[in-house]
Formats: structure tokens, sequence, C-alpha cells
């Protein structure tokens, strides 16, 4: 049977890769410090298969078609579109895990989950950005998960609470011998296009952390209905975070890295979950 | 609530509340332009030559049109989802600076 291995999460911004070298030198060394470690930390886990939770950046959907989630069932996928990742990630195409994705594909419409599926999406700087930083050679087979968390409305705290849940169950049971991790990829606060453009709430991120550090899932998911008004358009994908902690099944987590950086316009967090035992459903 | 056989436990989100949603704001068309033009690099050096001949494909409201013409960006970030108006104005040739404090004069409004 497969087995959830690990569930991570990892902030991204665009800058992080477009501006790097303009970035102050303090700022580079924690980034590289902070995604080393997350990527000691999923090479120790020897995941076959990466779920990917990330937004979709207006690459895949527009608002003609707009889904709340999609998996990704394609035994392949493209890489970053983005001129400013292109050049410094060097994977055109990234493999899927279709048996993996589709199986948690019809676990979700067996449990009362309508998601969409696409066959073959492009992986746009919210996948790629920490597989970048990261360096994981080889890449383990990506299995995108896509949340909306780009325009209103947007699926429920709850909901992503239940879709991590949901994972859970779909890994623990799927019959082939995989070793699956979770990444969640986006957050914590920061404001794109918006008037608040470029600021970071410090105080917000941390009670956001405490929050998934400590709280049942109802009370996280009020505590995050309530914090997110302030988080900036960009802090809607906590989302992910929260389809990653249900996913290790609401048992806290080690936000092992956080600064608050303005300067990539991202309050930037990393944390890695506490997991069920093996043999639990991971409900 | 349990569904089915699942071990998954779904919550209902009591403390979600349902508020009035900003779709209706969004300009479809505006949206789609910038959209289009985000997909079509070849269509740049023209749309920063003339705007006019681009966005009379487009089923703009007049206020919208004049607000793309002027680059109100007071009038813009009501209609347009926010990260796609920050591309729309790189492709425009507007330096990040510059949209930061043309977005930062709007904070008052925003915030009152």
């Amino acid at each position: 049977m497969a087995e959830l291995v690990g569930a991570f999460a990892a902030s991204h911004g665009p800058l992080i890769a477009r501006d790097w070298e303009k970035l102050p030198a303090a700022t580079r060394d924690w980034l590289t410090d902070s995604f080393d470690e997350l990527g000691r930390r999923v090479k120790a886990a020897r995941p076959d298969v990466l779920v990917i939770v990330a937004p979709d950046h207006w690459t895949n959907f527009f608002i003609e078609n707009l889904p709340a989630a999609c998996i990704g069932i394609g035994a392949e996928h493209d890489g970053p579109p983005e001129p400013f990742l292109k050049p410094r990630f060097p994977h055109r195409t990234l493999a899927g895990h279709g048996g993996l994705a589709r199986h948690l594909l019809r676990t979700a419409l067996a449990s009362g989950f309508d998601p969409a599926l696409s066959h073959h999406l492009v992986l746009d700087h919210g996948f790629c950005l920490p597989l970048w930083r990261m360096a994981l050679d080889p890449l383990p087979a990506i299995v995108p998960f896509i949340l909306n968390s780009l325009e209103d409305p947007m699926p429920t705290m709850a909901r992503c609470l239940d879709w991590g849940h949901l994972i859970g169950k779909a890994v623990a049971s799927y019959p082939e011998n995989l070793r699956v991790a979770v990444l969640a990829s986006g957050g914590l606060s920061h404001s794109i296009g918006e008037p608040t453009m470029g600021d970071v709430d410090e105080a917000l991120d941390r009670a956001c952390l405490d929050a998934m550090a400590v709280a049942p899932d109802d009370e996280l998911a009020a505590s995050l209905n309530r914090l997110l008004h302030g988080a900036g358009n960009g802090g809607h994908e906590i989302r992910n975070w929260l389809v990653a902690h249900g996913a290790a099944g609401s048992r806290g987590f080690d936000p092992f890295a956080y600064a608050a950086l303005p300067e990539i316009f991202v309050g930037c967090g990393f944390a890695e979950w506490k997991r069920a035992p093996a043999a639990s459903s991971g409900a | 609530m349990k569904l089915g056989s699942a071990s998954v436990t779904h919550m209902n989100d009591t403390t979600a509340t349902i508020e009035p949603d900003n779709v209706a704001l969004v300009d479809y068309w505006l949206s789609r332009m910038m959209f289009d033009l985000s997909r079509n690099p070849a269509e740049i050096a023209a749309w920063r030559q003339d705007r006019r001949p681009i966005l009379d494909r487009y089923k703009l409201r007049p206020e919208i049109r004049a607000a793309v013409l002027a680059d109100d960006i007071a009038v813009l970030v009501r209609h347009v989802n926010a990260y796609l108006l920050r591309f729309y104005f790189g492709l425009c040739g507007m330096s990040e600076p510059e949209l930061l404090a043309r977005l930062h004069a709007l904070k008052e409004h925003h915030h009152g």
C-alpha cells in the first residue's frame, strides 16, 4: 500500500527567481538556507510521488472556466512558462503519476467531492519555484492539485481541510507500494496588484502558524476565516497549507522557518507537518 | 457529517460567512483583453504603439475603455483580478516601482 511519508509547505514568489541577483545578500542567504532545509527534509522522506497543492496563476485557467479544484491525472505536465523561471528550472516537462492521481480523483468522486481533472497541465511558478530551489534530483513524479485561491469565491477553509483528509485517505488506500509526500505551495500574507501590494503582516502570519500548530480543525477554520481578511489576496494561498494540514491528519506541525520579506512581497514560511503513524487511515 | 464509507470527516464551516462577492464587479471583457494580451507577446509592440485597434475587439463599456486608455488604475483595480492587473501593467512597460507607487496612492481610498 502507499504511504504518506511527509507533508510540507513553502511560500513562493516570482521575485525569488526574477530578482534573485538583486535581492539583499541576507535575504538570499535566508531563502537558500530555508529552501535547502525543506529540500533536506523532503529528500529524507524519499517520496516517489509529490502531490503539490498550488494555485494556478492564470496559466491553465481563466474566469471563463475556473475550477475550485483540479487534479492533474496525466503522465506528463509542462514546466513553467514564466520567462523568469524557465532559464533557472531545467525541466521542460515533469512526470506525473496517473495511477495515484486517478485514484485520488476516484476517491474524491466517491466521497462527495467534484474536482475538475486535467490530462496535461502547465505547472507555473507556484509548482516549480519550490522544486527549483529544493534542487530535487531526480524529481519525484508530480501529482498537481490546483486549488483556486486566486479569484473569489474560493473553497472554504473547512473544505480545504476536508480535501487534505481525503488526500490522506486516498494515499492510504492506494494499492501500489508508493512513498507519497504532499507539498503546499504559497502564502503566507502577501498582496499582489492591490493597493496594499508589498505589504506583509508578520503578526498575522505568526497567528496563522500558531493556529495550525495547535488548533483543532473547526477552530483552525474559524481562525483562518477571521485572519485572512487582512492577509492580502496572496494570503488566500494559506488554503493550500490547510490541505497539507488535513492530509497529515491535523496533528500539528513544525514551522521551521519564517521571515517577513517585503523585498519579495511575501510573508515567507516553511513547515513540515507531524504525520500519522504509518498504519493509520490518515483521517 | 459523514458521507458514504469515507473515513473523511466533512466539516460544516459555520464560521465561513457568505459575503456579497466581487464577481459582479469583475469586468469580463476587460479581463479578457488583459488575459489575451498576456498570451500574445507578439501584440505587445502594437499595443504600446496604439491601443485602440486592439481595444476595438472587446465589448468594453465606455468608462472602462477610457480607463484603459488613461491607465486609470483607480478604476481598473476594481474590475479585474489583481494578479492580472499587475501582469498587464508589466506588459504595458510600467516599472514595478511605478506600479507600486500608483497602487499605494489608492491605499487611503482602499481603507476608507
